[in-house]
C-alpha cells in the first residue's frame, strides 16, 4: 500500500532545510549542486529534448514527470555522461562541466540507477554492486571478497532485501535485480543520486523501504532527481516537480503547488480522468478452465475459471507466484500437476495456446517481447504473420496498417512504425509488445502488469481498451500489483501468497483491506 | 553459495573425476602410462596448451576469439631462432623477453583493430591468423630454425628440475597462477567478467570496455609469444609450420574447461583441467595405438560435449526472467 504521511508543510520544510549544508550563492541563494540549462539532444530525426532546464539541490527530491517519450531517460543519460547534449551546459556547483564519458560524471559523485536493468548475470550480487569500485585489502592490493559480500549484505538490508550477496544475479527475479542496482547507486555515497523509474517491479513494502532509505538520503543532503509515473508516489515524495512534455521543459514547482488534476494537466496538456469506471457485462460461456495447477515448490493447487467476457484480476505482491501461474498456464513453464483446458481443448505447449485463442502479454517485456531491432510493423505483426501474410507472402502494407491502428489506440508515440523499438522510450516500448497481442485479438488474453511503467494518459488508455476488449466478449486474465487497476477492472479478484490462491473475492467484497489481508497475513486458502 | 555456483563447482569436479577415471582405464589396459617418464611426457605436452588457454580464457570471457595465436607462437618461435643462427646463441633470458615483445606486438595490433575500430574478433584475428603465417614465411626466408641454432640454455629448460618437474612446465603453471591472480583479485581482471557478461551494462557503469578489450587480446598476445619461446624450449628447433592449428586444440581445452562460448563465465581451474584432458586423452590414445583420427573425434566429441551441458546449465537457470541483458553470440 502507498504510505502516506502528514503533508509536510512549508515551515517544517525549512526547519529540515536547516540541517542541509548549503553552498551559499553570490546572490544568497543556495547553488545548485547539478544544472542543466537549454539542453538539447537529437536522435535522428527525432527532438528527444529541446532546450531544457534542470536544476537539482542539496537536499531535496525532485521529481521529473512527463508522458512515455518526454524525454527523462534521455534528460537522465545527459546528466550521466551516457549522452553528450546537442545544445546547452551542465553545472556542478555553478561551474561548467563536460561529461564525455559515465566516468566522468562518477568523478563528480553522481549516480544513477538506469531506466533499463544493466546488470551482470554471470556475477554475483555483491560483484554488481561494486563492479569497478571493488574494496581491496592486503598486500599487494586485492579485492577484498568478504567485505564486498558483507557491504553488499549491508546495503540490500538497508532496502530491507534479504539476498544472498553471493548469488548469481542471473537467477534473480526482476524486482531483486532491481534492488541490486539500486544498491549499487547507493552504494557510491554519491551527492547526486538520479533514479529512473526504481519502484516498477517492487512490492509496496520494498517501495517503503526505498522511499525510506531516499529520505534518509535527502535529510543528509543528496540531492536526488526520481523519475515515476505513480502519482501517488510523487506526491509522498517529491519536495520539487519538474514537467516535461515532448521534450519541452513545461514548469517547476514546489510539490505543494501541484495536486494530481494540476500534475496532470502539465503532463498531458489536459484533463485526463484519473481512473476508468468499468462497464460490466454478463460473463458467457466458460473458456479458459485451470485445474489444479502445481509447480513444485513455485506454486501449487491454482484452479482458475475465465468466461467470455470476464476479467479476473489476479493480485498479490511480487514474488508471490502470479506470473510463474501466467506462465505455466500459456506452456512456457514446465508443470508438475493439473490441466489447462480453452474451452474444452487441452493445452500444453505455447504453440497449442496460441492456436487455441489464448495470448500472453508477459511482464518483462523488454526481454520477453519486443525484438528491439525489428521495426515496429514487423513487431506487431510477428505472431499473426499467417493472417496477414498472402500465402506466404509478406504484405508490409498490411503489417504498417495494423501497427498504426493499434499505435494510435495505445498513443505510441513513435517517429512511424518503421522505427525500431531499441530507440523507443521504455514506456513506448511497452506499447509495442501490448499492440502485438492485442493484434492477434485472442479468446483469452493473459496481462502481466500491463501498465507498468507506462504514463498516466496512457494507462487510463489502456484500462478502456481492456474494458472494450472484455464487452466483446474476451476473457481477461489481469495480474497487476497496481490495487486500485485490479479493483477498478476486475469482476473477480484472486488473491495469492507465497504460491497459493489465499482469496477469491467478488469485486463488490473485493476491498483494498481484505486483498492486502490475504496477499500479506495468514490466511485460510479457499477454494476458487 | 548459489545453486549453480555451486553445479560449476561440481562441473570442475566431475571434469576432475572424468579424467581420474580415464588414467585408471588407460593404465589398466598399460602400466606404462603411469610411469613417471610418461607423467612428464603429459606435462610437457600440455605446457604450450596449458599457457595459451589460460590468456585464451581471458579472452573468451569478453566474447572474443583469438585465433591467431597459433601463427604467433610460429612466428615467435621462428624469429628468435634466425636470430640466434645470425647472431649467435641470445642469453636464454633475452631469448624469452624477445619472443614475448614479438607476441605482444601482434597482440596490441589485434586488440586496437578489435576494440577501436570495432571489428568482429574472430573475423579479424582469422585475418592475422595468415598475415602472421606470412610473416613468419618472411622471417624465415626460405630456411627453417634447426636444432644446433637453438641455444642450449633454452632446451635445457625441458629437462630436469626439481621433483621431475622441467622448469617449462613451471613456467606455464606461472602463467595459469598469475592469470588466476589477476582475473580473481584485480578489478581490472573482474572488469573482464563484467565486460563479457553485459558490454552494454558495462558502458553505462563507466568501465573501461575498450582498454580491457585491448588488454586481453594483448596478454594472449604476449603469451603466444612466450609459447613461441617454449616450443623452441620444448622441441629444439621450428619449421615455418611450427604452432599451426595449436588455437583450435587451445579453444577446445577452455571449452572443454566449462567456459562460456557467450563470455562472462569460465575459470582458470576448469581451464587448466580441460587441458589436462586433452593432454591424457592425446597421450593415452598414443600409449594404446590408437590411431589419431580417434583422438581427433574424441577432441570433437568432448567440445560438443561441453557446448551441449553450457546450454543446458543455461537452461536449468529462469533465463527469461534473469535481470541481466540477454545474451547474444556478438563474435
Ligand atoms: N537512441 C535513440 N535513438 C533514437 N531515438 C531515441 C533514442 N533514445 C531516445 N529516443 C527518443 O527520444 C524520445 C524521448 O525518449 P526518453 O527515453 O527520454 O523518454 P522517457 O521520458 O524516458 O519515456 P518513458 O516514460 O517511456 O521512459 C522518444 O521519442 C524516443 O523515441
Ligand atoms: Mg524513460
Amino acid at each position: 500500500m502507498k504510505r502516506r504521511e502528514a503533508p509536510r508543510t512549508p515551515e517544517r520544510r525549512e526547519e529540515e532545510k536547516d540541517h542541509v549544508p548549503e553552498i551559499e550563492g553570490r546572490d544568497g541563494a543556495a547553488v545548485p549542486v547539478l544544472e542543466a540549462r537549454a539542453v538539447s539532444k537529437v536522435f535522428g530525426g527525432t527532438v528527444a529534448l529541446d532546450h531544457v532546464d534542470l536544476s537539482l539541490r542539496a537536499g531535496e527530491i525532485h521529481a521529473l514527470l512527463g508522458e512515455n517519450g518526454a524525454g527523462k531517460s534521455t534528460l537522465t543519460r545527459i546528466l550521466c555522461g551516457v549522452h553528450r547534449p546537442d545544445t546547452g551546459e551542465l553545472r556542478v556547483d555553478g561551474a561548467v562541466v563536460d561529461f564525455h564519458t559515465p566516468a566522468a560524471a562518477q568523478e563528480h559523485d553522481i549516480a544513477i540507477l538506469h531506466q533499463e536493468p544493466s546488470l551482470f548475470g554471470d556475477l554475483e550480487v555483491a560483484e554488481n554492486v561494486f563492479v569497478g569500485r571493488q574494496p581491496k585489502h592486503g598486500r599487494p592490493p586485492r579485492i577484498d571478497r568478504r567485505a564486498m559480500r558483507a557491504e553488499a549484505a549491508a546495503l540490500l538490508a538497508e532496502l530491507g532485501a534479504e539476498l544472498d550477496p553471493a548469488a548469481r544475479v542471473a537467477d534473480l527475479s526482476l524486482a531483486e535485480a532491481q534492488l541490486v542496482e539500486m544498491a549499487g547507486a547507493l552504494s557510491r555515497r554519491a551527492r547526486v543520486l538520479i533514479v529512473d523509474e526504481p519502484t516498477a517491479a517492487l512490492t509496496p513494502g520494498e517501495v517503503g523501504d526505498l522511499f525510506r532509505v531516499l529520505r534518509g538520503l535527502r535529510d543528509r543532503g543528496v540531492a536526488i532527481l526520481f523519475i515515476g509515473h505513480r502519482l501517488e508516489e510523487i506526491f509522498a515524495l517529491a519536495d520539487r516537480i519538474t514537467v516535461l512534455r515532448d521534450g519541452r521543459f513545461v514548469d517547476s514547482r514546489a510539490a505543494a503547488d501541484h495536486d494530481e488534476a494540476s500534475l496532470i494537466r502539465a503532463m498531458v496538456g489536459r484533463d485526463v480522468a484519473a481512473l476508468h469506471v468499468r462497464t460490466r457485462v454478463e460473463p458467457g460461456e466458460p473458456l479458459l478452465q485451470v485445474r489444479g495447477l502445481a509447480r513444485a515448490g513455485v506454486f501449487e493447487a491454482v484452479d482458475l475459471d475465465l468466461r467470455s467476457g470476464e476479467i479476473v484480476g489476479l493480485a498479490g505482491l511480487v514474488g508471490a507466484g502470479r506470473t510463474e501461474v501466467a506462465r505455466a498456464v500459456f506452456g512456457i513453464d514446465r508443470r508438475d500437476a493439473g490441466t489447462v483446458e480453452l474451452a474444452g481443448e487441452r493445452l500444453r505447449t505455447p504453440q497449442q495456446a496460441m492456436r487455441a485463442g489464448l495470448a500472453f502479454v508477459p511482464e518483462d517485456r523488454q526481454r520477453e517481447g519486443v525484438a528491439v531491432e525489428l521495426p515496429i510493423a514487423a513487431n506487431v505483426a510477428l505472431p499473426i504473420l499467417g493472417r496477414v501474410a498472402f500465402h506466404g507472402w509478406l504484405r508490409p502494407g498490411r503489417e504498417r496498417a495494423l501497427a498504426r491502428e493499434w499505435g494510435e489506440r495505445l498513443r505510441l508515440k513513435a517517429r512511424d512504425v518503421e522505427q525500431a523499438p531499441r530507440e523507443l522510450s521504455g514506456g513506448n516500448q511497452q506499447k509495442v509488445v501490448l499492440a502485438k497481442w492485442l493484434a492477434t485479438r485472442p479468446r483469452v488474453l493473459i496481462l502481466d502488469e500491463p501498465t507498468r511503467g507506462v504514463d498516466v494518459g496512457a494507462k487510463v488508455e489502456i484500462h478502456r481498451l481492456i474494458d472494450e476488449l472484455a464487452a466483446a466478449g474476451m476473457a481477461i486474465l489481469l495480474i497487476s500489483s497496481d490495487l486500485p487497476e485490479v479493483l477498478a477492472l476486475s469482476d473477480r479478484v484472486l488473491v495469492m501468497r507465497e504460491g497459493r490462491v489465499t482469496a477469491a473475492l467478488h469485486h463488490a467484497e473485493a476491498t483494498p483491506e481484505r486483498v492486502m489481508q490475504a496477499a500479506t497475513a495468514e490466511a485460510q486458502a479457499v477454494a476458487a | 553459495m548459489s545453486a549453480v555456483a555451486r553445479l560449476a563447482r561440481v562441473r570442475e569436479l566431475a571434469l576432475a573425476g572424468f579424467i581420474a577415471l580415464l588414467v585408471i582405464v588407460i593404465a589398466a589396459q598399460n602400466g606404462d602410462f603411469l610411469s613417471g617418464s610418461n607423467l612428464r611426457s603429459i606435462l610437457l605436452d600440455i605446457t604450450l596448451i596449458a599457457a595459451l588457454a589460460s590468456a585464451q580464457l581471458m579472452v573468451m570471457l569478453t566474447r572474443n576469439f583469438d585465433l591467431s595465436i597459433g601463427s604467433t607462437v610460429g612466428l615467435s618461435a621462428v624469429t628468435v631462432g634466425m636470430i640466434c643462427q645470425q647472431h649467435g646463441a641470445l642469453p636464454t633470458p633475452l631469448a624469452y623477453l624477445v619472443a614475448v615483445a614479438v607476441g605482444l606486438v601482434v597482440g596490441l595490433v589485434n586488440g586496437f583493430a578489435i576494440a577501436r575500430l570495432r571489428i568482429p574478433s574472430i573475423i579479424f584475428t582469422l585475418g592475422m591468423l595468415s598475415v602472421v603465417r606470412g610473416a613468419v614465411y618472411l622471417v624465415a626466408d626460405g630456411g627453417q630454425v634447426n636444432s644446433e641454432d637453438v641455444p642450449a640454455g633454452m632446451t635445457d629448460l625441458a629437462t630436469g628440475g626439481p621433483f621431475g618437474i622441467p622448469p617449462l612446465v613451471l613456467i606455464a603453471l606461472a602463467v595459469a597462477l598469475a592469470a588466476f591472480a589477476f582475473l580473481r583479485w584485480t578489478r581490472s581482471g573482474r572488469n573482464v567478467y563484467a565486460v563479457g557478461s553485459n558490454p552494454d551494462a558495462a558502458r553505462l557503469h563507466g568501465l573501461p570496455v575498450s582498454r580491457t578489450v585491448v588488454l586481453v587480446f594483448a596478454l594472449s598476445g604476449a603469451v603466444a609469444g612466450l609459447a613461441g619461446a617454449l616450443y623452441l624450449s620444448r622441441f629444439g628447433f621450428a619449421q615455418i609450420t611450427a604452432g599451426s592449428g595449436l588455437e583450435l586444440t587451445v579453444i577446445a581445452a577452455v571449452v572443454v574447461g566449462g567456459a562460456s562460448i557467450f563470455g562472462g563465465s569460465g575459470s582458470i581451474a576448469g581451464t587448466l583441467l580441460g587441458c589436462l584432458l586433452l593432454g591424457v586423452i592425446g597421450n593415452g590414445f598414443a600409449v594404446l595405438g590408437v590411431s589419431q583420427y580417434w583422438q581427433d573425434a574424441a577432441y570433437g566429441a568432448l567440445i560438443l560435449l561441453a557446448v551441449i551441458a553450457d546450454a543446458r546449465l543455461r537452461a536449468v537457470r529462469r533465463p527469461a526472467r534473469s535481470a541481466a541483458a540477454p545474451k547474444e553470440a556478438t563474435a
